[in-house]
């Protein structure tokens, strides 16, 4: 059996929905220092990963948005929608795949799924997203997250980086999946990603991202203000207070604001370590949304 | 197939590169309150469980600590601390040392696995059970110069995890062929100081004194070391390791003082390891190593690091 196939095998075989290969010259243009050969001298190709969200934790985010009282079901998509399937399915499979391309003589480095890395200059510095989108498994959205065909954005990515020649996956091809103007009309002016953000992160501003031979035009997304929602300190963002939010986000003002948390909240993160309290722009999403979530929310 | 059988195989269907077992008598010489029987009353044997650390994470930890000057790559030996320390130590070893002890409760047994990266109580940074000690009793390896297990294939490379349980399972004998860390020869690879001492960020090696060591028929010495020296570099509170540049490590070192450094932290490093919890921020002893160092990894950093081995 072909390395490339075996790759794909232990994916398979480990509960991972989305398995891709991108060459690493695909990820070239990204910003100095996050390029995979600044990671591995000599890498070849990047293998993609992804999970899909569940429905009922897709669902349970949706309830514990929408109802005060319903708060408390945010905890299965802080752990099953957040750090299970990032830590323990992407990333374990990551490592899993790693040991098999070191067994066949490569080196490989895994990227960590849910990572801060190092979290002076944002929350990523290798960007899952772009090698998602290069390893052909999606299209990229204007919020800078991954859309594929059958799930919209509500999936979680981690990446290997490797020495090995693997068989490149083919760009994805298929029918736009965001198309931002459109988008507009549902977000009353904005797409409905920037528009449902409680912290605002997303846009107006747009950068260019190039991918392949792909020149691609994306929000700019403000990581401090995404991480102030992502961590709830907003209640919009699922939190339980109001911290007054800074015009400027920077990790000192956002450490500062997690000393001002409500107690409860500062305590209710000790098992499973950090969830996501936010994910609006991910729920709230159009593209491959399930209908049947909104209707049992009307219920 | 036998319980011992049973155990091996399950540990290899969870990706774990080296099973060992140790009769508890292999203990007889351990710290009071630090021997399995203690921990167990009735405990029979110790099953030692190990998983190698792959090369990409190790090198990332090299390239990130080879240029502190504009610590720009300092962002990628987060894969060494997620994917070389806590997601082997806790989705393998301490996963599959749970699926061990339950399939030894299963056969009637008592098994009270230990944490892999876990020091139970942080004022004497020492954990219940040493599963460095665990793994050379279960034939896995020997003491190294630096006090680690090395495995005749990776050296130090690789991290341990254990079992005790009432089971008499069937043991491993000890390690007995070549010896595989010779201090003198070593020497000459870390200009006159054994390899390990010379890359301590903080020189944290005696090199008068050593620690005695008695496990089953075998007697061992390897340099002592401070701990909580050890652990500031490890928690990432030096420069030397990529942590806040304007920290002075105390020549010595305490709990209080480790609170200390770690409380006053700038909040970049306080909140960096929020998603994985603890990772090492340091490891240069074992990735630095001569003992089994992985040749792709070492070639890639020819001419790069400051003590050439």
């Amino acid at each position: 059996m072909k390395l490339t196939q075996k790759v794909k095998e232990v994916a398979l075989a480990n509960n991972l929905d989305y398995i891709g290969i991108a060459l690493a010259e695909s990820l070239q243009n990204e910003p100095e220092g996050e390029k995979p050969t600044d990671f591995l001298p000599g890498a070849k190709t990047v293998v993609s990963l992804g999970v899909k969200l569940g429905s009922g934790v897709q669902f349970a985010n949706k309830l514990a948005h929408s109802d005060p009282d319903r708060r408390h079901v945010i905890y299965s998509y802080l752990w099953h929608g957040f750090g299970l399937p990032s830590l323990h399915y992407v990333d374990r499979t990551a490592l899993l795949i790693t040991r098999l391309l070191e067994k066949e003589g490569y080196l490989a480095v895994p990227t960590m799924s849910a990572s801060t890395f190092d979290i002076r200059s944002s929350l990523m510095r290798f960007s899952n997203i772009h090698a998602a989108v290069a390893a052909g498994l999606g299209e990229l959205g204007w919020g800078d997250l991954v859309m594929t065909p059958d799930a919209g954005p509500r999936a979680r990515f981690g990446s290997i980086i490797t020495t090995a020649e693997l068989e490149p996956s083919p760009l994805y091809q298929g029918p736009r999946l965001c198309d931002p103007d459109k988008c507009k009309e549902l977000g009353h002016g904005m797409p409905v990603c920037a528009a449902v953000c409680p912290t605002k992160a997303i846009g107006p501003d747009e950068k260019k991202v190039i991918i392949g031979d792909r020149d691609l035009k994306v929000a700019k997304v403000d990581p401090w203000r995404c991480v102030w929602g992502s961590m709830g300190l907003s209640k919009e963002a699922g939190g339980l207070k109001d911290i007054p939010m800074p015009r400027e986000v920077d990790p000192a003002n956002l450490f500062s604001a997690l000393t001002q948390r409500d107690p409860t909240q500062s305590m209710e993160l000790m098992v499973i370590g950090r969830g996501d309290y936010c994910g609006k722009c991910v729920m709230e999403c159009p593209v491959a949304s399930q209908q049947k979530l909104n209707e049992l929310l009307s219920r | 197939m036998s319980l011992s059988e049973k155990v091996r195989e399950l540990a290899r269907n969870n990706s774990i590169d080296y099973v060992g077992i140790a009769p508890v008598d292999r203990f007889k010489h351990a710290p009071p309150g630090h021997r399995p029987d203690e921990l167990l009353p009735g405990a029979e044997s110790v099953v030692s469980l190990g998983v190698r650390i792959s090369q990409g994470p190790q090198l990332t930890q090299r390239l990130a600590l080879a240029d502190l000057s504009d610590r720009r790559l300092r962002h990628i030996s987060f894969s060494y601390r997620w994917f070389g320390y806590g997601m082997i130590n806790q989705y393998f070893l301490d996963r599959t040392a749970f699926l061990v002890a339950r399939l030894l409760e299963k056969e009637g047994e008592v098994a009270l696995p230990i944490v892999t990266s876990g020091v139970e109580d942080a004022k004497v940074l020492m954990s219940a059970l040493s599963n460095r000690h665990a793994a050379v009793a279960a034939g896995l390896g020997e003491f190294g110069w630096n006090g680690l297990c090395l495995t005749p294939d990776v050296g130090p490379r690789a991290r341990f995890s254990s079992i005790i349980t009432t089971a008499r399972l069937d043991p491993t004998p000890m390690y007995h062929g070549p010896k595989l860390c010779d201090v003198e020869k070593c020497r000459e690879l870390g200009n006159g100081l054994p390899v390990c001492f010379e890359v301590c960020p903080i020189r944290n090696f005696s090199l008068e004194r050593n620690v005695e060591v008695v496990i089953g028929d075998r007697k061992f010495e390897y340099a002592l070391m401070d701990h909580d020296r050890c652990a500031i570099v490890g928690m990432g509170l030096h420069p030397s390791v990529l942590g806040p540049e304007e920290n002075v490590i105390p020549k010595k070192v305490d709990f209080d003082a480790t609170v200390e450094l770690a409380a006053k932290r700038p909040p970049v490093y306080a909140l960096e390891g929020m998603v994985f919890g603890r990772g090492h921020f340091c490891g240069l002893c074992l990735l630095r190593c001569p003992v089994g160092s992985p040749k792709l990894v070492d070639d890639i950093m020819k001419g790069k690091e400051k003590v050439q081995s």
